[in-house]
Parts: structure tokens; sequence; C-alpha cells
């Protein structure tokens, strides 16, 4: 296999590219057992952003995976659930409204629209398990079930199973010619719901092997229905029992309403549970768990070098074994040595060994020391010998609470080995280096290498196996592997600038995400230039700013910026987190909201959490309504505030558009 | 179906013969405005139409008429039904011609015209913020999967449809079509882009927007002139001569506009197609300039 079908298998990084049969691609995830999917006899709802594999889940619930022609065995208990995936077509399902067409005629439509699938895909299902390595069930055994009692519902419908499923096929072409005109064609007969209930109870009660099983129905992007639709399938969940059960799964923030048909609205815990897929995943976990992804994406890839047992992350009893240390350090280990990260001193001679970085440090130092009016030679903190320490001085030198003879006093001692600020306890190497490393490539274009090696790809996926596929992906695209047995292992410059890539592509899809994608979009482009303008503080004192909570200013945030901000942490534009300081009284919410650390290459701010920056209603108002002149004035507030000069265009590639507006606007002026 | 099509390099060398009615939408650009301009002074009546996709309903002259009410039709067959009419596809969305071109067509109307008018550029992003130079600023906002009547095709998991993406500028209207819409199978699909294109280089910019998704998808690439309705109506006609039944066939016009009178065209005849369209609000300004002129004089005779 050659480098491009490497990168061709990697690109698939989405549930639908793989298939309705996942069994061969699937890692059981570290948070399995806590689901009790198997198992529950309630409900479960499912919620996660995009591409954090709530559809490769279902995927591999549902009786495509598990009756797959790929599996060798298969267990005795794997009739006693049979998953069903269904995923509502969204047009189809939004030409069920209005129209002139009684509210009760389009709910008697889409449990229709219910039993048609849903019948066919128990058909389906059947078939599955017939056809697969399963021994109690066998075509012989399906085309002698009887169906004459679905009569009940429809007359029409044949008794064998070959023509009772070619009936329900016919019967999705009745429909959506009705759908297409209302009006003029004669409205079919519409099945209830219990359409399906009595399809199952016919089929358990002649087949025996299937006489307890529980048909799951798992439900994909419950979001894209209406209002009326969630309340059918609300009701449906409220009432779920052996052997039918509706289960859900959506982005966060999805419930339209949670009222159901009748008086009583759905009730979390009590009719069913949820499950925050996201909150699931702890960082050492998901390191472990995106190595495992890669690694068997590799191997089936035939490209994987290394020792890799595939067994063991397909098996749900192994999920104990892979949570041992050892085996933990071993993935993130072999991980690392195909994205390996730069340390610390690796950065800082990286650094050293490139002329106009090592240049513009320089530089910095020398304008710090301007500013300060220090009488100081510049030479006394060039220090190749403590080039960690080096990177950070510009930032220290700039700090009134620092006096630049007291930072070339702790260089001194840090040379010498003695207590020093720059290490031990102060530590401002640890504090400031990562930030002060940042700012140093700001002007360039080349990409910093900090947004490379695995554990920093795992950061800023935060859960999202797709992001960190993405940048794998690309990645690998930068590199030539040419022969089969060639070690994979990908340059961190590479990664660096894949990372860019991979950032800039995520950002470039914002503009899709539902009907406010370009409203979201600018609002990000807004919010990470703002984290940007803050990393370009000479001093550094607050650095690493990437998250922010909301205090009170004169605008009183309304239920529309709120339902914004809802929106921006349904589609993982923000993570929200319980604040990590007390809610003070100006505070607006109890919580932070953090820029979804993927687009942090692409702004070149961090992607770590670290500190917060706390902005007031006002600003919130201007970054998701305020025009480019309200923008402009709140970049220049902060940059004043910050002592930033936002003329130097060369050390702030990304506020190059301020001069060219500031450039329109005199033109303007002139004109007139 | 004859269509016969005109091309002018300058506005001041069309002609275009006056009509009994002339169809417009809302002009958003310095193109939209010359179109209109032009429009006023060869036709007998004007009317506005505009299409709300979240009521069905259809705005013309700023009285509402729902789609499939019986007033709209007696409205085309009283306006339309032996008249020359003209239809700006400058300024009209693709579901106003839509609609016009199945009434035309039932009704076997021998006298359309329809005027396309190319933009003279694009403009990039306002807010100073690009992505990179092939970041346009084209839609305000997307309205989202709301069904076009009389072309809804209940598209599901497992069951084979064979879908034709005509492609543009806006990369994410694709992905988000594949994102909504993931029982579609690429496998069976295919992508069009526009080529020849409007101004040379432009095309590139349709293939860049889009390559990430092409590439993962492996979908078949075909092309047809981005100022060609009959190309992609024969596409479209070719396309549809393959399936295999029951496999069934849908279209999602995101190209440029001569791309979407193709595919209204094709979906005017074949009532049994469906089409899958995000109903973009056309941001103001969006492009400068015009450039070359067309006349697609139709008849369904």
């Amino acid at each position: 296999m050659n480098n491009q079908s490497l990168i061709e298998i990697l690109s698939k990084n989405r549930a639908e590219e793989l298939g309705y049969d996942v069994w061969e691609h699937f890692v059981i995830p570290p948070f399995y057992d806590r689901l009790d999917l198997q198992t529950a006899k309630k409900p479960r709802v499912i919620l996660g952003g995009r591409g954090c594999g709530k559809t490769m889940l279902l995927r591999y619930l549902s009786h495509q995976s598990v009756f797959s022609q790929n599996r060798r065995t298969i267990p005795r208990d794997a009739v006693s659930r049979i998953g069903l995936y269904w995923r509502t077509d969204t047009q189809f399902g939004n030409a069920m409204t209005g129209r002139g067409i009684p509210d009760d005629t389009w709910q008697a439509a889409f449990n229709h629209y219910a039993a048609i699938i849903l019948g066919i895909e128990i058909i389906r299902s059947l078939k599955s398990v017939a056809a697969s390595t399963f021994e109690c069930l066998t075509q012989d055994r399906l085309d002698k079930l009887d169906f004459e009692r679905m009569k009940v519902f429809d007359s029409k419908l044949p008794a064998r199973l070959s023509e009772f499923h070619q009936a329900l096929e016919n019967r999705v072409w009745e429909f959506e010619t009705w759908i297409n005109d209302v009006r003029k064609v004669e409205q079919p007969r519409l099945l209830p719901e219990s359409f399906i209930k009595a399809l199952i109870s016919i089929v358990t009660d002649q087949i025996p092997c299937l006489k307890t099983t529980v048909f799951s129905v798992y439900i994909d992007e419950y979001e894209n229905l209406c209002n009326y639709q969630q309340k059918i399938v609300n009701t449906w969940l409220k009432h779920s029992e052996p052997p039918l059960i509706y289960n859900l799964a959506m982005k966060r923030h999805s419930f339209k309403t949670m009222e159901t048909l009748g008086s009583e609205s759905l009730n979390n815990v009590h009719d069913f549970r949820q499950y925050d897929l996201d909150s699931f995943t702890g960082e050492a976990e998901f390191e472990v768990f995106a190595a495992e992804i890669l690694f068997l994406i590799l191997s089936n890839a035939k490209r994987l070098n290394i020792e890799f047992d595939i067994e063991k992350i397909k098996d749900p009893a192994s999920l104990s074994s892979r949570k041992e240390s050892s085996y933990m350090k071993n993935m993130v280990q072999q991980a690392n040595e195909m994205f390996p990260g730069l340390s610390q001193t690796e950065l800082a001679d990286y650094i050293f060994k490139q002329q106009p970085l090592l240049n513009k440090l320089q530089n910095n130092i020398e304008i710090a020391l301007k500013t300060r009016n220090s009488s100081i030679s510049p030479s006394v903190f060039f220090r190749p010998s403590a080039k960690k320490a080096m990177i950070i001085i510009p930032a220290l030198l700039h700090r009134k609470s620092l006096q630049p003879a007291e930072v070339q006093r702790e260089l001194d001692a840090l040379e010498a080995n003695a207590d020093n600020k720059f290490s031990g306890s102060t530590n401002w190497i640890h504090n400031n280096f990562f930030a002060s490393v940042i700012q140093l490539f700001t002007p360039f274009s080349r990409t910093c290498p900090v947004y490379s090696g695995f554990e920093a790809f795992c950061i800023m996926s935060r859960g999202n196996i797709r992001h960190f596929l993405e940048l794998c992906y690309e990645s690998l695209s930068k590199t030539e592997h040419s022969s089969e047995n060639a070690v994979l292992k990908v340059d961190p410059l590479e990664q660096a600038e894949a990372s860019k890539q991979a950032s800039t592509t995520f950002l470039r899809e914002i503009r899709g995400f539902g009907q406010k994608g370009p409203q979201l979009l600018m609002f990000t482009y807004r919010l990470g230039n703002l984290f940007a303008l803050a990393h370009a503080r000479k001093t550094l004192s607050e650095n690493e700013q990437n998250h922010f909570a909301i205090i009170k200013g004169r605008y009183q945030l309304t239920s529309s910026d709120e339902d914004f901000i809802k929106e921006a942490l349904k589609w993982s534009i923000l993570f929200e987190n319980e604040s990590t300081k007390d809610k003070s009284d100006y505070q607006v919410h109890g919580n932070e909201y953090m820029l979804n650390p993927i687009y942090a290459p692409y702004f070149g701010i961090s992607y770590r959490r670290k500190r917060r920056l706390e902005l007031s209603s006002d600003d919130i108002f201007c970054l998701i309504k305020g025009d480019l002149n309200e923008y402009t004035k709140l970049l220049k507030t902060y940059s004043s505030k910050w002592d930033i000069d936002l003329s130097d265009q060369s050390d702030l590639p990304l506020f190059q558009f301020l001069e060219k507006e500031a450039r329109n606007a005199s033109q303007n002026e002139t004109v007139r | 179906m004859h269509l016969r099509m005109r091309r002018f390099d300058k506005i001041e060398a069309m002609v275009l013969p006056h009509c009994d009615l002339s169809i417009r939408g809302e002009d958003v650009d310095v193109r939209g405005k010359t179109a209109s301009e032009h429009m006023n002074g060869i036709s007998s009546k004007q009317c506005k139409m505009i299409y709300s996709p979240a009521t069905f309903r259809m705005l013309i002259n700023d009285v509402e008429f729902e789609l499939e009410g019986d007033k709209l039709e007696s409205f085309f067959d009283c306006e339309m039904t032996n008249k020359t009419i003209l239809l700006d596809a400058t300024t009209l969305g693709f579901v106003e011609i839509l609609y016009c071109l199945r009434f035309l067509s039932a009704k076997r109307h021998n006298s359309t015209n329809i005027l396309y008018i190319e933009p003279g550029q694009y403009l990039p992003h306002s807010s100073g913020n690009v992505l990179d130079r092939r970041d346009f600023q084209l839609s305000e906002e997307f309205t989202g999967f709301s069904p076009i009547l009389g072309s809804v095709l209940m598209l599901r998991e497992g069951v084979d449809a064979c879908g034709v993406f005509f492609l543009g500028y806006e990369g994410q209207r694709l992905d988000q079509v594949l994102e909504t819409f993931q029982m579609i199978n690429t496998k069976s699909c295919f992508v069009v882009f526009g080529v020849p294109e409007y101004s040379p280089g432009w095309t590139m910019n349709a293939f860049a927007n889009n390559i990430r998704i092409l590439k993962e998808r492996r979908t078949s690439v075909q092309y047809c002139a981005a100022d060609n309705p009959r190309s992609v109506f024969e596409k479209l006609e070719k396309i549809y001569q393959t399936l295999h039944p029951p496999q069934r066939m849908f279209v999602v016009p995101l190209g440029t506009k001569p791309h979407g009178i193709g595919v209204a065209l094709f979906a005017a005849l074949r009532k049994d197609v469906g089409i899958i369209y995000d109903h973009p609000t056309r941001h103001k300004g969006r492009t400068d300039d015009i450039g070359k002129c067309h006349v697609y004089q139709l008849s369904f005779t």
C-alpha cells in the first residue's frame, strides 16, 4: 500500500463513509461499560458534539454490525437486543408541516413514516441475523413467518415475508407521492406506531430464539426533527418498554421541547437516562482511545509496524485490561513515536538555530529594555547557555513589577545553579515559556511547533475523533512514506503546518453549521482574534487566555444572545465549564466558555485551558451582533488596555484588516 | 423542449424582444440592478417573485400565494398562458425559476426567454478575516433543507439513490448536505463543476473550496460549461437513463445560476427526481460589475 492509499484511508474519518456495518472499524470506547446500552430497560439519550462518535456507536449497536458478515463468531446472547438505526430525512420531515393540512393529519403521517421505515428495518434485521454466523435463525425459518395478523392494520398486507417486505417498500413510494402533492393525491392509509409493536410481537411469537429479544431503536440527529415530531418521539420515549425501546442521539441543547402528546412532559432520569459522550472521556483515556483508533485504521491498511492486539480493542470484556497503566503507557508511547512533539528544551534549541527567530528574540529584548528606559545592555541577556530562560526574558522585562536588574540577577543565579525565580517555586520558565514561544512565532508565516505532537493533537481534538484523525491525516499527507515497511513518523514542523491546515479546514466548516452558520463563523473569527490580541500582550502577565466568563455590562443579554451561545455550544465552537473561580457578583453566568482548541493553530493561540478573559455583556453583544466598526473599536479598546500597538502589522498578521479598513475609511473621507 | 442559447459580451449588444410579462427577484448587486433596469424597458408588465421556504409561500408583487393553492395556479394561468415571458435568472432564486418552468412546461408554453448576467467579479469577505483568497461572502444565511414540494424524495438508510451535485464556490454547502443526509452513498453520486468557467481561473475557486470532501469521497467528477443550462440538462438526462430501478435520482444545485436553470428544467420535466436545496439568503453586494449576458430562449412545444 503506498502513501496515497494510506492517506485515503485516514481521510475517511466520518462514520457515514464506512457504511452501516462498522464491525471492522469500531474500537470499544473506554466509557462503553458505563453506557449499559445492551441491558438498559429504559431509553438512553446520547449527547455529543459533531465528530465525537455518536453515529459510529449507534451503527456499532445496530444489527448490520452486530450480525456482521465479518464477524466470525456471534455469541448466543447477541439476539437479546437487536438495534435498529434510524436517521430521518430532514427535508422529508420538513415537508410534513403546515401546507394547509391539519396538525393531527401530520402527526398521523409522521407515525406512518416511522411505522413503514422501522417495519422495513425490523425485516432487514431478521435477514441480517439469518445471514450471519448466528445459528439459531435461518432464512428458511424466516420464510415460514406468517404475517397474516398484520392485516388488521391494512387488509392488503401480504402474509409472507418477502411480499410483506415489498409491500412496505411500496408504501414508501405511495407515501412519498402523497407528500409531494397532498392536495391532489389521495391520502394513503396511515399506519399507527403500534404497527411496529405488533410486528415485533408477531416475529417474537413465532421465532423461539427471539422470544425475549428487545428491539432498540436508535434515532440519530434528533435535533433535525421539528417541534411536533419531537413531541411524538418524546411520547414514544416515555412509553418505551421491552420489547421496543427508543433511544436518541443528538447534539447538546437539541431538545426543542420536552413535551409529549399527553399531559406529562418527558423527565430526565424518570423516563430516560442521559449520557454526554464528551464528558465521559478523560484526557488520559482519550489519548489511549485515539491511539487505538489510529492503530486499528493503520492495521486495516496493513501499515502498522507495531504489536497491536485488535481482538482486545473489539472486546467489551477487555475494557479493564485496556485501562491498565502499562497498556495505556505503551499505546501513548507508540503514538508519540509516530507523531513526536518537541520538548521545551528541543523547542528552545530549534529557535536558537533559526536566525530570523533568534534575531526577533534579540530585537524583542532590545525593545523591552528601551521601553523600560534601562541602561543595561541587551547583550547581558543573550545567554545561549540558558535558552529557555532567554526566550521568556522579553515578557519579564516588560513587566513593571520587575526591574531589569532583578531579571539579570535571577538569570545569573540560574546560570550559576543557585536558587532563582526562573526555576524553583516561582518557575518563570514553566509559567511563561509556552506563551512566549507562541508570541515569538506570531509574525512569521511558519507555524509554531507547539501545535505538534500526539499529545497536543489529543488536547486540540478534545474528544473529537474526527478532528484527531484529520490532524493525523494532514500530517501524514505532508510526509512521504513510500514503502510499506517504512516507519511512520512525521516531523514536528510538518505536523505543526498540518495542524494549521486542519484548523483552517474546520474553521471554514463553521459557515455550514445550521442556519446561523455565517454568524457563528463571524463570532468565532472575532473571539479568536480577541484571544490572539490577548496573546500579543508584551508582559504576558495573563498569558494563554483562550476562554472567557461573561460579566455584567450596560447591555442586558437577551434570550436571543443566550440562544446564540447555546448554538455555539451545540456545534462545539465553544465548550462550557463551570467557573474555576467563585462566581462574583458581577459575573452573569457561573460558567466559562472555551473556544474549541482545534481553532487554536489558526489564530496562533494556546490550546491549553489556562487563563480566562472576563468579557462584559457589551463585549459579547459586539462579538455576536456588532458591526465591523464596533468590533474594530472593541479591539482598539483592548489593545490600548493591554498596551499593544495595533499599527505594528508585521507583528500581528491577523489584524491587517484593521489597517485596510482604516485606509478605506480615509479614502472614503477624501472622496466626500 | 427546445432551448436556444445566445451570449453577448456587453449588455448594450444584447437584443431582447418585447415581452408581456417579466418576472424578477430581489436585486442584491450591480448586475441585478442592471438586469432589472433593462427589463423595465422591454416588458408590458413586471412582477417581483420571492419564495419563502419557511412557509411554502410565494410572494408576488407583495401578495402572498400558497404554493399548493389554486390561487397561485390561477395567477400563473392568467398572467402567463399565451403570453411572452421573460424570467430574470440574475435575480430570481432557484426555486422561483423551477416553479415558473414547471408551470410553463405543463402548459407547453413556447415563448419564454431567460436572462442571465454574469458577475464582473466576486467580492471577498468584507469582515476582513479571510481564510484564504478563495473565500467569498456569497450567502448571508441558510434557511436549511426545506423541501421543494413536487420534488421531494425520501432518502433512507441502505437504499441506493444516485445524486448529482452541481458545485460552486461555497464548499461548506456540500459539506452540510452530506452531514445532514448521511444516508447518501457518495459512491453512487456525481459532482459537476462549471468548466469552462465564466472567467479564467474561477473554477479553481470551486475546486479548491470543495477539494477536501471530494478527496474523502472519491466521487466521480463531471463538467458542464458554467453558462450552459443545455449541457446540464443533457448531462442529467444521460445519468437518468443509466439508473437501475428501483434506484432513484436527486439533484443538488449549488453551482452557477445557468446550472440551476438546467436543473430546474430537468426537474420540471422529470417529476420522479428529487431536489435537495439549502435556500441561501444571498449576501447584499456579493458581486461587483457585470460580465457577459445570456439569453436562453425556451419552448416546451
